[in-house]
């Protein structure tokens, strides 16, 4: 007899559906999948002969034919286990229900337990979309389904429990929305501005960086606190919004990076990977691509520490997801678009032994060691990043006695409020903050009286600034005019702005 | 005569390409009567007149061969590239005065005609302070009139040689490799100022390599070329050291510019005035030091310095927050009283007027 059963794969971040279809046939017992399977599907005939024979049921002695359509497509992963598995059933038989309501998804155990798997949340969204009146998934998986609005989210420990589910013999409650509760329950963060002390300066840079979102290129020797306050910065960024935690907690879903306990991403993503990071791992990839560190910093923050250590390529890759703030990944079968809209914050030290003007320790490299040290961060790079900022190290008296700094709280309510100054100025259109802002906006947005003109040109001439800081000063002032919630860039934010472009300026020789 | 010069100055272009013969130049045109003599010797000749072994005599015949002079001379001509010697009227006659080099390569007219030149070297390590003495000095006597002989490299010789140009005095910078290498290659832009507005020198020919051991020779021109020299910030062992040691055999005036006892840049510039260089602290004590007062006239200089910026009073409120030395940003956020982004703004503006320096890991300091 032969079965159909409706099940997904996700592509990216998209999903297309998969018909798993079975027939059991006379003939000498065998089991075959079709259908361009990996070899996790491969290997899922065991683990559906062990977990049908270990949850009561008999396992057909028969030619049973599994075809997961369309049969042209590359599927891949474990998540077909549990729709193939109930269609044997219904083909043999065993179970006389119709499954077409539902979309199934889950890979099994050998003691016929259903375990959890990656890109629920992509799948429930599908499921919705395909008008499904309900989604079987892994018990453990429910909470991230249950933020889809819309569709019975059935949450299943066991294939006995899906079969009982299916012939009406038990009752699952779907799970429902918990998205609000979800939010209040977010974790208080732990990190904030108040801990940091001194560094005025840096903390200005920084809050200016929140309200554009530029890029911050920091600069100090060790020791100096650039971890520590790229840290806070994800806690003076405004408040996600719904539409942008849905985005992210997608990604996450789809790199199986949810659990449980943290099933929605409802603040802003910090990551921080360490500098042998390959391409790969920080744009995705893998044969069927998977996200990378720039998808999972998405809305969020990817802080690189000891910049000019990553890997040239690795660095080189950055350019498109900072210009598009998305990533397309190609490979020989497909090519795939993650999104990747972040904030940039690079750490480095001043020169190779790290105590390049610094107040206590002298330094000891050549000065060709210095500049092939910051060479190693390309010109494109370096135009990409709107602020730098030079962090110095603290004495220990000065340490001491410094007092405690403002609160993110109260850093982050400016910062909220020049962001939604420019919300409104953008209103339509992809651009939400200053540091996306294309030549035109610039042009448009960012005019300067005859004073302030003479000023910027003077500051460029006098202070050997290169040509192509130009349009990043005017973007950073504008930031800075938004802080005080000026529609007019005067000259004082101008000269602000000239501040946060020092490693365009010659001062190491 | 003219005639003879000419064809002497062909031979003496050859000699000075072939590296065994431009070793031993000065020997070279002692043994042998005339430049021309020298390059047609035959091998034995050389070994006799010379005392070098076969291998070498070999070597120089075999080089000599491969060696095209017109063809040489005519890339010289298209380069600018003068050759002078100790018999022409260009040659500087300061220079004459010491083991001067025989041969000499420039571009830039100013070297044919200079009157009074003071060196001014330093370290390569530099301090802001440095190089904006250094800067300051150079265009105050260059203002003067005095040329500003140094050696084109990174720092404080960076820093004399811009100062200098800005001026009427104009600058010279000794090469310690070829005409046409660019060493360091950031220093592109002074080259071509120099070579229009002033003068290179190197006794080195073209295509001659920035090899360590040119260096100490090409400071013996600098000093040579000049009255006196000033070291601005020297370490233990920076070359600048090395200069002042010609300039002390060459009887020329050594004089120093202090710096702060911590810094270990300066730590030469002290050792020099323990024993006994003189102390500079202005363009004045300079002058007095060579004596230039009675030659030159200084009357002019008064009138020029009066042109006074006029800052606002927020603006003088930071600079009181300011030093000589470099101080942190945030110190001066902190003593200004000001608002953080006020402050810096006001360090930005400063900056552009001149009255400020910004030196790396965000320090300021006073520079007037």
């Amino acid at each position: 007899m032969l079965a159909e059963v409706e099940s997904a794969a996700v592509v990216g971040m998209d999903c297309y559906k998969v018909q798993v279809e079975v027939d059991i046939s006379q003939g000498l017992p065998a089991f075959n999948i079709v259908g361009l399977p990996d070899t996790a599907i491969q290997e899922s005939k065991e683990r559906i002969r062990s977990g049908t024979g270990n949850s009561e049921y008999e396992f057909p002695l028969k030619r049973i034919t599994v075809n997961l359509a369309p049969a042209d497509v590359r599927k891949e992963g474990p998540s077909f286990d549990l729709p193939i598995a109930v269609g044997i059933l219904i083909a043999s038989e065993k179970l006389k229900t119709n499954v077409d309501e539902y979309l199934l998804i889950g890979e099994l155990s050998l003691t016929g337990e259903v375990r959890k798997v990656k890109g629920v949340l992509p799948l429930t969204i599908y499921a919705r979309k395909a008008e499904k009146k309900g989604i079987i998934v892994p018990y453990d998986n429910a909470y991230e389904a249950s933020l889809v609005k819309g569709i019975e989210v059935i949450p299943v420990r066991s294939l006995k429990e899906t079969i009982d589910f299916l012939s009406d013999s038990i009752d699952i409650q779907p799970v429902s929305d918990n998205f609000n509760r979800l939010l209040e329950e977010k974790a208080e963060e732990e990190i904030d501005f108040y801990d940091v002390k001194a560094q005025y300066h840096v903390r200005r840079a920084l809050e200016v960086a929140s309200a554009g979102g530029h890029n911050v290129l920091m600069v100090g020797p060790p020791g100096s606190g650039k971890t520590m306050l790229a840290r806070r910065v994800a806690s003076i960024l405004p408040e996600m919004e719904m539409e942008e935690i849905l985005e992210v907690t997608k990604i996450y879903s789809v790199a199986g990076m949810l659990s449980k306990e943290a099933s929605l991403v409802a603040t802003r993503p910090f990551r921080s990977p360490h500098h042998t990071i390959s391409c790969a791992g920080l744009v995705g990839g893998g044969q069927n691509p998977r996200p990378g560190e720039v998808s999972l910093s998405h809305h969020g923050i990817l802080f690189l520490d000891e910049f000019p250590e990553f890997q040239k390529n690795a660095l080189q890759v950055l350019r498109q997801p900072l210009e598009d703030g998305c990533v397309t990944i190609s490979r020989a079968l497909m090519s795939l678009t993650y999104p990747a809209n972040f904030t940039l914050i690079a750490a480095m030290n001043p020169c190779p032994c790290g105590y390049l003007g610094d107040r206590v320790k002298e330094c000891s490299c050549t000065q060709n060691k210095v500049q092939q040290y910051r060479s190693k961060i390309s010109g494109p790079l370096m135009d990409r990043i709107d602020i730098h900022v030079e962090v110095p190290r603290l004495t220990r008296d000065e340490l001491v006695n410094a007092e405690k700094g403002e609160s993110s709280e109260m850093i982050r309510e400016r910062v909220q409020k020049a962001r939604n100054l420019q919300r409104g100025r953008f209103n339509q259109g992809k651009i939400k903050c200053n540091a996306q802002m294309g030549p035109r906006q610039v042009k448009e947005f960012c005019k300067l009286d005859s004073m302030a003109c003479e000023f910027l040109e003077q500051a460029i001439d006098k202070l050997g600034l290169s040509a192509r800081s130009y349009d990043r000063i005017l973007k950073v002032s504008r930031t800075i005019a938004d802080l005080r919630a000026s529609e007019l860039i005067n000259m004082t934010d101008l000269a602000e702005a000239v501040q946060y472009r020092n490693m365009d300026r010659d001062l190491i020789c | 005569m003219e005639e003879i010069s000419k064809r002497n100055k062909k031979y003496l272009l050859g000699i000075k390409l072939v590296s065994h013969l431009n070793w031993k130049l000065n020997k070279v045109l002692d043994c042998f009567d005339s430049p021309e003599h020298a390059w047609n010797a035959p091998e034995r000749e050389l070994k006799q007149r010379l005392g070098v072994s076969d291998e070498i005599a070999r070597k120089i015949v075999f080089t000599r061969k491969g060696i095209d002079i017109e063809r040489e001379i005519e890339k010289y001509r298209s380069l600018n590239v003068e050759m002078i010697t100790t018999a022409d009227e260009a040659y500087p006659n300061l220079l004459k005065e010491i083991s001067s080099p025989p041969v000499m390569f420039i571009q830039g007219e100013l070297i044919k005609n200079y009157k009074y030149a003071v060196g001014i070297v330093g370290s390569r390590r530099s301090s802001t302070y440095g190089r904006d003495f250094a800067y300051e000095l150079a265009k105050k006597l260059s203002d003067l009139g005095i040329t500003i002989v140094s050696g084109v490299a990174r720092g404080i010789d960076s820093a004399a040689h811009t100062g200098a140009l800005s001026g009427k005095g104009g600058s010279i910078g000794v090469l310690g490799c070829g005409l046409d290498v660019i060493y360091p290659p950031e220093n592109k832009k002074l080259y071509l100022e120099l070579k229009q507005k002033g003068s290179l020198v190197s006794e080195y020919p073209l295509g001659a390599q920035p090899l360590s051991q040119n260096f100490p020779a090409r400071n013996r021109i600098i000093s040579g070329l000049s009255e006196g020299i000033v070291v601005v910030e020297a370490s233990e062992k920076s070359g600048a050291l090395i200069t002042a040691d010609f300039a002390l055999e060459q009887g020329r005036e050594v004089m120093v510019v202090p710096g702060n006892v911590r810094s270990s840049v300066s730590r030469g510039c002290h050792k020099l005035i323990k024993q006994g260089a003189c102390l500079i602290e202005n363009v004045e004590d300079v002058i007095e030091n060579l004596q230039l007062d009675k030659k030159i006239n200084i009357g002019k200089k008064k009138a020029k310095d009066s042109v006074e910026i006029e800052l606002t009073d927020e603006e003088t409120a930071v600079m009181n927050c300011l030093e000589w030395e470099p101080k942190q940003v945030d110190q001066i956020i902190q003593s200004s009283g000001f608002e953080m982004s006020k402050t810096v703004s006001l360090l930005t503006i400063l900056e552009i007027k001149g009255f400020v320096k910004q030196d790396i890991g965000k320090n300021y300091l006073k520079v007037r």
